[in-house]
């Protein structure tokens, strides 16, 4: 197994965030298996069946905690396995996954042989395993480095009464790694803390408010452990915003006695529904301006996070969404990066290493991390590993790759890319369009001009061009 | 003053130390202890709500009753008037606290053959005025201008305010009854029907920015900030015009870059004050606007001046008039009303001018011409020469 023995000793007895461990590491390792077989990676709804079968649960409680129907989940359920069948080179089920993954995770010892990210290096002491860069930072990682002063900021905001918090960043710049630290401080403090993933809620559910509006308070109230009662609130002769305010105050708010952090995840995935969209922000705005004048919605905290600006037009016969701390978390800083790659081991002294890093990946946090990975990891000298960075045998070549992938998916997009990365200055791009690549990580925006955020991105998708035009 | 905030965006609590009395306040005060009905329409981000706050807490704590409604959150979901109404009267309930002390979907359902705005008045007179015991009862109206984005006129709502004023000569106990409104419009985009309007009987409460009398509250937070306190806010000022969420903004701006310096404090010659003041200006407010516009100020601005097509031709024509000529005389016409409600213009002594240094410098000549060359070509005709 990916945890060893000697590693199980240094983690405090705690059981369940072992057990989690236990599970994430799997599912990474699986899909890896199937990203390499299929070019995709698992979908949300797959992972949560790989985690909730990992764990023995059936599929209707699978279901439950997924918030879809049975059936949907067998069906889904039964993709899932064909992609592991693939991905594993043998026939498994939901029964025999687990044991044939297993299996292979402790055959493959040697790390060369199969994909690195399955098995970090194990060695005396916890603080010494470098994890490979996949989701969030863990909590007990010594990976996480602080942007000062934006956690002070963040940590003091959560403690005031009915504070608002609004992350915007782009993907993989470590807005989930902060959320994690806020909800801890503020659970620390004796705080219930809730995380609601929007991208959880089905394309069904967002072109609809009362749908989901119920589908919010459906999920909060199961995640506070309270059973939920929407029908004693909700209220046909009124619209879905004054209902699920009633069911926040009438029993949400009044059933739990300390302050109720709610953390809003990829709030961006409801963009696509401008009417949604501009109808929960507001409402989120109000309630939030509640607080101001009662002591019950001072409980309530919130955590907005979000990976691009707020494009679509939200209605102009109210507020704008501008309340709360905003924060926005930017690149690495040339001494933050140097911070990470003391505490991955290295020692560069004469820091021309460092300049030569932050020339092809300009601090962008994951893509620093995946490269101190894999130097720590194998035998490569980071000028080898800069130069191949850019191509498909170097070691971004999964994230380039996905990333050609759903840019070939969008020809607008793809469009838009290659004439920033074509010009030297900055371009002038459609809002939109701008807002989507920004969110992807591709571009730096300054107003609506647009820069490749880095040369990396600079040179994989200029040789890419190159390719097209070839063919 | 470690814990000093300056807040930037968002209604400010009762007890925010970054608070300003202005003239405002005693006015609106004045007006409604003596039971007018009041309203405060005006631009966006001028500090409505934090005045509806302060108001809230300073009449609860002379022992009144006070109730409000944010708008924003009703009127969702493509209402009927039916439901609208009937979400009113529910948050009316739930603001005064009275959600749980009578059965309101039976007393809902037993006044079934009145019209909506029948039940409304029913429920001021019978549960209303009847169970709120204290001297005065008022209810504040946040965020009106939403019922602008109503597929249906709600001209019966404020008929109903007017009514209740109407009703004070018949019967007293409606004397204890005082609303007020707060919002982005004027009267005549609220109604249509001008016969029974609450506007002509009320009071008009105009909000100006910070005048220079007023602003000591936040000098404070630049105490051991600045070497010379007064004559920083002094030149803040001079930028902002005291427009609110500027100036809060300018000062916290002031602060963070206080706390990049080696002794936490920064000392300015008095030579040089007004260059320093300036250059954070340009560099973290006006230089890239568009991205640095966090929380949003200038964006909201933008948007409301360009949001309908047809107009924003003539708008863009009005302003540019008022940037190059220094200011306009006020006339009351509609497209001024219209970009007076922007807030990029304000009216000063019968003339419209800019509202401050910060919009000049973002909404320069070069921005209004980009957006003029964005427009229609034909709408763009007799810009420039559409002198009133």
């Amino acid at each position: 197994m990916l945890i060893t023995n000697s590693l199980r000793e240094n983690i405090s007895a705690n059981l369940s965030l072992e057990k989690t461990n236990e599970v994430e590491a799997s599912l990474l390792a699986a899909d890896n298996l199937v990203f390499a077989k299929t070019g995709k990676h698992l979908t949300t709804l797959q992972a949560g069946i790989f985690r909730g079968a990992w764990l023995n649960q059936k599929y209707e409680q699978i279901a439950q905690e997924n918030f879809c129907s049975d059936i949907h989940v067998k069906r889904v359920g039964a993709e899932l396995w064909e992609l592991l069948s693939l991905g594993l080179e043998e026939r498994v089920n939901k029964k025999t996954f687990r044991a044939a993954l297993e299996r292979r995770q402790s055959f493959n010892s040697e790390p060369k042989k199969v994909l690195p990210a399955l098995l970090p290096k194990v060695s005396k002491s916890y603080s010494d395993v470098i994890e490979f860069p996949n989701g969030s930072v863990p909590l007990h990682s010594h990976l996480y480095i602080e942007r000062t002063p934006i956690e002070a900021r963040a940590y003091s905001q959560i403690k005031q009464p009915g504070s608002l918090i609004r992350i915007k960043a782009p993907n993989q710049m470590g807005k989930t790694s902060l959320l994690l630290r806020i909800l801890d401080r503020a659970s620390k403090i004796g705080m219930r803390t809730v995380t609601l993933n929007l991208h959880q809620a089905e394309k069904k559910i967002c072109t609809c408010l009362d749908q989901f509006l119920r589908w919010f308070c459906f999920n909060i109230s199961r995640k506070l452990k309270l059973e939920p009662k929407l029908d004693d609130y909700w209220d046909e002769n009124m619209g879905s915003k004054v209902s699920c305010t009633a069911y926040f105050q009438g029993y949400l708010l009044a059933q739990i006695d300390s302050p109720i952090v709610l953390a809003l995840d990829e709030v961006n995935q409801i963009f696509e529904y401008p009417e949604i969209a501009s109808e929960f922000l507001s409402l989120l705005r109000s309630w939030h301006e509640e607080a101001k004048v009662s002591d019950l919605w001072q409980k309530l905290r919130l955590v907005v996070v979000h990976s691009t600006e707020v494009y679509i037009p939200l209605n102009i016969n109210q507020s704008p969404f501008n309340v709360g701390l905003p924060i926005r978390l930017p690149m690495f800083t040339t001494e933050q990066v140097k911070e990470l790659v003391q505490r991955h081991g290295f020692n560069w002294a004469n820091g021309s290493e460092i300049e030569q890093l932050m020339e092809m990946v300009n601090g962008h946090p994951y893509l620093v991390r995946v490269a101190l990975y894999h130097l720590s990891r194998y035998q490569l000298s980071l000028e080898k590993l800069l130069k191949e960075a850019a191509t498909l045998t170097g070691i971004y070549s999964n994230h380039l790759r996905r990333h050609w992938v759903t840019l070939q998916k969008y020809p607008e997009l793809k469009l838009a890319l290659q004439r920033a990365t074509d010009s030297q200055e900055s371009i002038h791009l459609e809002a939109i369009t701008a807002y989507k690549l920004e969110n992807m990580g591709l571009i730096k925006l300054n107003g609506n001009c647009a820069t490749p955020s880095c040369e990396l991105y600079r040179l994989y998708f200029r040789s890419q061009q190159l390719k097209d035009c070839a063919s | 003053m470690k814990n000093y905030q300056y807040q930037v965006g968002g209604c400010l609590k009762n007890d925010a130390p970054t608070y300003v009395l202005r003239e405002a306040d005693a006015k609106l005060y004045d007006a409604l202890i003596t039971g007018q009905f009041c309203y405060v329409l005006n631009s966006r981000q001028m500090g409505k709500s934090s005045l509806r706050v302060q108001m809230m807490h300073r009449l609860q704590r002379e022992g009144m009753t006070c109730a409000s409604i944010d708008m924003t959150r009703v009127g969702s979901d493509n209402l009927t008037p039916a439901k609208w109404y009937r979400e009113v009267i529910f948050e009316l309930l739930r603001g005064f606290n009275l959600l749980g002390k009578f059965n309101f979907k039976a007393w809902w359902h037993e006044k079934k053959y009145l019209s909506n705005n029948q039940r409304l008045s029913q429920f001021i007179e019978e549960i209303i005025l009847v169970h709120l015991n204290t001297e005065n009862i008022f209810i504040f109206i946040d965020e009106i201008d939403r019922v602008l984005s109503l597929n249906f006129p709600v001209d019966d709502f404020f008929a109903l305010i007017r009514y209740c004023y109407n009703q004070r000569a018949e019967n007293p106990a409606y004397n204890r009854l005082v609303f007020v409104l707060f919002g982005v419009a004027t009267p005549s985009d609220l109604i249509q029907d001008w016969n029974h309007n609450p506007f002509d009987i009320g009071k008009a409460v105009e909000l100006q920015g910070f005048q220079a009398n007023e602003v000591q509250p936040l000098e404070e937070g630049l105490v051991k900030i600045v070497n010379n306190p007064p004559a920083a806010l002094e030149e803040i000022l001079t930028w902002t015009s005291g427009q609110p969420f500027l100036t809060q903004k300018l000062c916290d701006l002031v602060r963070m870059f206080s706390k990049e310096t080696i002794e936490g404090i920064v000392q300015v010659p008095s030579s040089t004050k007004a260059f320093w003041i300036e250059e954070l200006v340009q560099k973290q407010i006006v230089n890239n606007w568009e991205s640095l516009d966090e929380p949003e100020h200038l964006r909201t601005i933008r948007d409301r001046l360009l949001r309908n097509e047809q107009r924003a031709g003539r708008i863009l024509g009005l302003y540019q008039q008022i940037l190059q000529q220094g200011a306009v005389a006020a006339d009351n016409s509609s497209k001024q009303i219209e970009l007076l409600l922007t807030g990029l213009v304000v009216k000063r002594n019968g003339k419209l001018t800019v509202g401050n240094r910060i919009y000049e410098r973002v909404f320069n000549q070069n921005w209004i011409d980009q957006q003029l060359s964005h427009l229609h070509p034909h709408l763009c005709d007799g810009i420039g020469n559409s002198v009133p």
